[in-house]
């Protein structure tokens, strides 16, 4: 009887509306059970309507999440995601995380033969608190979901939003620990020794953009970890005597592309790090044509100042050879001189 | 008794889906019904063995046949099942051919190597220093034209495709996920749609992809024409192939035929359609049988029959012929306002705001 039932919810479940002609939003895996203080990946993964030969270029989404799991970090190792117009951060404190971005020319699902199921968007490490001492009700299960104004957009070229299905997780929380801390991103960080991508840097300037000034950009991914940020650096580009061009003690600046340069005469050689989760880092360094270097309001106002103050030397210099020469002829001047007895 | 429970029956059911009074589409689909739990594989069954529950199997050995006759999820399936911790699945249980015999990725220098090639050995368990991966493609576009390909966002070079369209192109690749792209400007120097594939790169191996098919060019001899006259329709696309126009959504739908230099051309007559925006796509299709080919539909371009429109700007935010990073960062220098005095705006479909559909619309064109 019981697989009488089956057969007619199966077929049921075959009349009923299909969710198949719509791209999906959704958390892997689905449930997870783990132990105290063991932490777990959860991944945010988009399928397209590959049927319809859908293909989808920009994801815009919030996951929200109990407070009886915490967020410890957020990997873009995997992701298919090349542009973050707003990369995924954890906050402190926040229950939420939001992120979007896309992928120039679309993303149209997974190609036959492809080993691993390429669709990560981003990845979320959760850890189970360890154990509850004392009072409080203990938790045993925490839910994951992507909020309801999550958006995906088709590669059409109009900037369409797609029918959009989300699905959450759940993460099961044992009350107990296991025998040993099962803590795989952990693992995962320690054993990655590979740097991030190679990347260059782009110097522009485009009409009011930037209100005018010169902006770098820049953009990579590490396959392993995930980037965790950028730094910039504007250092001395060269001296001239003991005058340096630039800052000697240039520090490393957190940043994000676009960036506008804080030195606009371009006499700075800008170098940009990408360094990812484990700490590994891939410098960038760009040295600005000479043709478009120009000497800066701030460097022209300093030669102006060291010309006037030499200036001001030579004639303190002079005026006072002049003064002291006058009084040395003005003391000879003043020397009584003894007459001779032949004039008495 | 579980026997004879349900009579085998076979039908045929055609659902027509309607949406405000016009006909979409109609699915046929054979729903076939046997007996389970007679402990014999009918028609229809892979499995049937009564008391099996169909839990994961490790082994192709030790898979279960579930409660509906068929084998519930194994590796050695061919299909990834990460919610059981699959990193692969080629089909088998064995060692040593890039995905291991328990369902987890093999460097190629680890002791594997085999079948699909590539791979610079040595290694023996590190990670590191495998050797370099490669990406090797193949595939068809416009005969004589010149194929550009983007790995990851970025330009890695070009090849020229052979008087068939054929091609090949090999590049160094780091592993993991990796999204490669291949466009093209026709004889005409119209731009074709940037073809995107993404896939895992293996270790120390070459990945090959093939069978690309450049999807055709298309362009219309008048973008803003009035009701009844006649728009030539035109691209290139692989050679010998039959093209396939779609005009509007199922408004009408055009078909032509490649030259063996991959020109085409179709003529629409506007008669019979209402004034209104259509959008126009084209895709090829060739060979047939096991050697058939379609490719995926070209850009969309609009036609303003009979109403004023414009075809919408084209995301080049600095006027260099290039979609890239920059026009991207000019983007997000805009980002949230109406586009300021950005020229071309940076506000690309005209909204007032600019914001993701943009953000879309810009990565649509993109050409790296």
């Amino acid at each position: 009887m019981a697989r009488l039932l089956c057969v007619v919810c199966g077929v049921l479940v075959w009349f009923s509306p299909t969710v198949a002609d719509a791209a999906s939003l959704y958390l892997d895996p689905a449930s997870s059970t783990i132990n105290r203080g063991d932490s777990v990946t959860v991944a945010i993964r988009v399928d397209t309507d590959e049927a319809a030969g859908e293909c989808i270029n920009a994801v815009d989404g919030t996951i929200v999440f109990d407070d009886s799991i915490q967020p410890v970090d957020v990997s873009l190792g995997q992701s298919i995601i090349s542009l973050w117009v707003e990369a995924p951060v954890l906050a402190p404190g926040a229950r939420s995380i939001s992120f979007a971005g896309g992928i120039p020319n679309g993303y149209c699902g997974r190609i036959a033969g492809d080993p691993r199921l390429s669709n990560v968007i981003a990845e979320v490490v959760f850890r189970s608190p360890g154990l509850q001492i004392g009072g409080g009700e203990s938790v045993n299960q925490a839910t994951v979901s992507l909020r309801e104004d999550s958006a995906v957009y088709l590669n059409d070229g109009a900037g369409t939003k797609a029918t959009l299905s989300l699905y959450p997780a759940v993460i099961y929380l044992s009350p107990g620990a296991g025998s040993t801390i099962n803590d795989t991103w952990r693992t995962a960080v320690q054993n990655d020794s590979t740097p991030p991508q190679e990347f260059s840097i782009t110097l522009g300037q485009y009409g009011s953009s930037f209100n005018g000034q010169y902006f770098i950009e820049f953009n990579t991914t590490d396959k392993e970890t995930g980037l965790s940020h950028y730094e910039v650096m504007e250092e001395a580009s060269g001296e001239f005597a003991r005058f340096r061009w630039g800052r000697t003690d240039a520090p490393w600046v957190a940043a994000r592309s676009p960036y506008v340069l804080k030195d606009q005469s371009l006499n700075s050689v800008i170098l940009v790090r990408a360094i990812d989760k484990a700490g590994n880092e891939y410098v960038a360094t760009l040295i600005p044509e000479e043709s478009l270097r120009t000497i800066s309001r701030e460097r022209l106002l300093m030669v102006g100042i060291a010309v006037a103050s030499l200036m001001v030397l030579i004639a303190v210099v002079v005026l006072s050879l002049w003064w002291y020469r006058r009084r040395m002829r003005g003391s000879e001047d003043n020397v009584v001189t003894p007459q001779s007895p032949d004039h008495v | 008794m579980r026997l004879a429970l349900i009579i085998a029956a076979l039908s045929i059911v055609s659902v027509p889906l309607v949406t405000s009074g016009a006909t979409i589409a109609t699915t046929t689909t054979s729903l076939s019904v046997s007996i389970c739990g007679n402990s014999i594989v009918d028609d229809g069954e892979q499995c049937d063995v009564p008391g099996e529950t169909g839990v994961y199997s490790t082994t192709i050995t030790g898979r279960q046949c579930n409660a509906v006759c068929s084998f519930g999820p194994y590796c050695g399936d061919g299909i990834l099942q990460t919610t059981y911790t699959e990193e692969c699945d080629d089909g088998n249980n064995d060692n040593a051919d890039f995905c291991s015999a328990t369902c987890k990725i093999e460097p190629a220098g680890s002791g594997g190597g085999g079948a699909s090639g590539g791979g610079s050995g040595g290694g023996g368990g590190s990670s590191r220093d495998l050797g370099e991966s490669q990406i090797s493609i193949s595939g068809r576009a416009y005969p004589g034209r010149t194929i550009n390909i983007l790995l990851d966002t970025e330009s890695v070079g070009s090849v020229q495709a052979d008087s068939q369209g054929r091609f090949e192109f090999t590049t160094d690749a780091s592993p993991g996920t990796a999204t490669l792209g291949i466009w093209a400007n026709d004889s005409s120097g119209t731009r074709s749609i940037t073809l995107n594939s993404t896939f895992d790169v293996t270790q120390g191996a070459i990945t090959n992809v093939n069978g690309l098919i450049l999807p055709p060019t298309i362009r219309v001899s008048n973008t803003n024409p009035n009701p009844g006259d006649t728009v030539t329709v035109s691209g290139q696309s692989i050679p010998n192939a039959r093209i396939e126009v779609q005009v509007g959504s199922g408004a009408r739908t055009l078909t032509a035929s490649s030259s063996p230099a991959g020109q085409w051309q179709a003529t629409l007559n506007t008669s019979g359609l209402s004034a209104a925006e259509y959008t126009l796509r084209a895709r090829s299709l060739s060979g047939s049988g096991s050697l058939s080919g379609q490719s995926n539909f070209s850009s969309a371009i609009q036609l303003f029959l009979g109403v004023d429109g414009e075809a919408a700007a084209p995301s080049d935010l600095n006027r260099d012929n290039k979609i890239n990073l920059t026009d991207f960062s000019i983007l997000i220098f805009w980002w949230g306002t109406n586009g300021g005095d950005s020229n071309p705006s940076a506000d690309i479909n005209g909204n007032g705001r600019v914001a993701l559909e943009d953000f879309s619309i810009l990565l649509f064109n993109w050409s790296g």
